[in-house]
């Protein structure tokens, strides 16, 4: 029995003599890394390169470019040319009836299109393309437009990849609203493509909508012959 | 003794590079993000039945033309492809229209036109065919490929879809061709 | 960064007793398991029952509550009728319509017509179109009427509408192939009938 414990205790203490060698070489070891010598010489190539890159002050946003009618605009992934802004009395190919008792008007913008995209894309935009034709924005008017064909007036939905179509954008203005030689200011949408990858895993969203580019031109007033 | 020497310089590398393989092994195996949603494919040929899940379908004819009409009256010039097909459901008819209809050319994606009598989103009967057409307007750089059609219901993730080869370049351009209307298959 | 001084130092030689016998013997005095876990009992009693009626309940409220989607078939025999939600359906005729003259029907498909006799109740009913399910095959078919070119006449309704307070009976056509043999299943669904659906039989 006491040798038992005699032996025991002897077993306990070596190995607890072992621990605090192993324990003393591990410390003597990591104090020969210079530590301090590491962080102040990753902290000056930290600045050194910031330096190089022109400082750590944020950078100034562009300002949205300015458009010339007919001028080619891409953002979100569409190619754009604003071809005018009308004025009607009656529908037209537009997607808006104009009631005549009320004096409504349509204000039309003609735009041609080309989706660059690989997949078809939703022309009016929505939850998942904030960025399409659909958000393009004029004479500070907030609706969303109706979009038809300018060749036949039916309704436009889809946006086939690289298929060049010429489009209607529609919004219903009051009498007073616009008149002709108006100066109106058209907004152009630009977003950022991103794959979805968790519950919308697979689903390509345009994201991030803002002002790609902004035109300015004039109404011109269009009566049905 | 050389074994010694051997076990504890020669094994920890001779084990890290059987793992590095092993994982470039599964890196390369590995199928890709989404594969587990992928749709069933049927093939099919032209003029021949073939049948997915909940549908089934017979391309009846595929032409190439510079303008499409149909019998309402509506036309639109273009480089367009007309497919006429015959299509049925098969077990319900309950959420069974013809809901996908894409072409895969390279790496684009077109999908049918919504415009004219187009057979997009018809509502199909079960075991009675019901026929139209289905056309894509395509960009003029398109026809020197070759296409894919997908034919699929309202949700193709884990059903079944029918895909049809087509060879676009051996397509000729006819000047006009009309839209069938929507009816049954006579 | 440097590593701290063991905690424990080693312990002193002698004191071999300590490994093991950390617990004071076992008296009468200390406190009973039931009473040193007296507050987790309380808390499990209280919380158990509650999650089971709560699962529980959500459950039943989506597969027998008014509201649940119809999955559990009442079968009526044939030339039978059936209550359901406070209105009574049936019994159903049916037969195949052979004279197909000036509607829109392809070789090869035959037309079934199947009328049910609805008895809406004081409260009115109201229900969706009726189906046909073929006992043999289960396949389904949906109601056709402007595809084989039958006019909308609101004297053969579709589908049970809660308005109505009479007696009506809904006029229900079907196509379905040629080959396709009986018996069937006309299926009648009913509003808010927590989780089922009238199933007649019917062999026209």
């Amino acid at each position: 029995m006491g040798e038992e414990k005699a032996s025991g205790a002897a077993a306990a203490r070596a190995n607890a003599s072992a621990r605090a060698k192993v324990l003393g070489w591990a410390r003597r070891t990591v104090d020969l890394v210079p530590t301090g010598w590491l962080i102040t010489g990753a902290g000056a190539v930290l600045l050194a390169t910031t330096a190089a890159f022109g400082g750590l002050a944020t950078v100034p946003v562009a300002p949205a470019p300015e458009l010339a009618a007919g001028e080619v605009y891409t953002g979100s992934d569409l190619e754009v040319t604003v071809l005018g802004v009308e004025l009607r009395d009656d529908q037209g190919n537009s997607a808006i009836y104009p009631d005549p008792d009320s004096g409504e008007k349509v204000l039309v913008v003609t735009v041609d299109v080309t989706n660059r995209f690989e997949k078809p894309r939703s022309a009016s935009g929505g939850e998942f393309d904030e960025g399409s034709v659909g958000a393009i924005r004029v004479g500070g008017l907030e609706d969303d437009p109706l979009l038809s064909y300018a060749e036949d007036g039916g309704t436009a939905t889809t946006l086939q990849p690289d298929v060049p179509v010429r489009l209607l954008l529609a919004w219903r203005v009051g009498t007073d609203d616009f008149h002709d030689g108006d100066a109106v200011t058209l907004t152009l949408p630009a977003s950022t493509h991103r794959v979805g990858d968790s519950l919308l895993r697979g689903t390509d969203l345009w994201e991030d909508p803002h002002v790609g580019a902004t035109m300015t031109t004039t109404v011109e007033q269009v009566s049905a012959p | 003794m050389m074994s010694g020497v051997v076990r504890s310089k020669v094994v920890p590398w001779v084990l890290t590079a059987a793992l590095l393989v092993g994982a470039w092994a599964i890196v390369k195996v590995t199928l890709p993000v989404g594969s587990a949603q992928e749709p069933f494919v049927t093939a099919a040929t032209l003029d021949e039945t073939a049948s997915a899940r909940n549908l089934v379908v017979t391309v009846t004819d595929v032409h190439a033309a510079r303008a499409v009409t149909d019998d309402a009256g509506w036309s639109a010039d273009g480089a367009w492809l007309v497919i006429d097909l015959d299509a049925a459901a098969q077990v319900t008819q309950q959420g069974a229209s013809l809901r996908t209809a894409t072409l895969v050319v390279g790496n684009r994606t077109f999908s049918a036109t919504e415009r004219g009598t187009t057979f997009l989103d018809q509502a199909l009967v079960t075991g009675v065919p019901r026929s139209g057409s289905l056309a894509f307007q395509l960009p003029d750089d398109a026809w020197t490929e070759h296409g894919t059609l997908r034919l699929g219901l309202a949700n193709p993730v884990l059903d079944g879809v029918i895909e049809m080869r087509i060879d676009l370049a051996d397509l000729p351009f006819e000047r006009e061709v009309s839209l069938q209307e929507n009816g049954w298959a006579r | 960064m440097t590593i701290p001084e063991p905690l424990f130092p080693a312990p002193p030689a002698g004191s071999a007793d300590s490994a093991g016998d950390a617990t004071h013997p076992a008296s009468a005095k200390s406190p009973s398991w039931w009473r040193r876990n007296r507050l987790g009992l309380v808390v499990s009693a209280v919380l158990l029952p509650a999650t089971v009626f709560a699962v529980g309940w959500e459950n039943w409220h989506l597969m027998y509550d008014f509201g649940a989607r119809p999955v559990d078939p009442i079968i009526v025999a044939e030339d039978d009728s059936a209550e359901l939600v406070g209105a009574s359906f049936g019994p159903v005729r049916s037969a195949v319509i052979e004279d197909l003259s000036g509607l829109d029907v392809p070789d090869g498909a035959k037309v079934i017509a199947a009328a049910v006799p609805v008895d809406p109740g004081p409260k009115g009913v109201s229900c969706r179109r009726p189906t046909l399910t073929q006992q043999s095959s289960g396949r389904q078919w949906a109601l056709m009427r402007s595809e084989i070119g039958v006019p909308y006449n609101p004297d053969e309704p579709e589908f049970c509408s809660a308005d109505e307070l009479g007696d009506y009976e809904l006029i229900a056509p079907f196509v379905i192939p040629e080959d396709a043999e009986g018996p069937f299943w006309l299926d009648v669904w009913p509003q808010d009938s927590g989780g089922t659906f009238l199933r007649f039989s019917i062999d026209p």
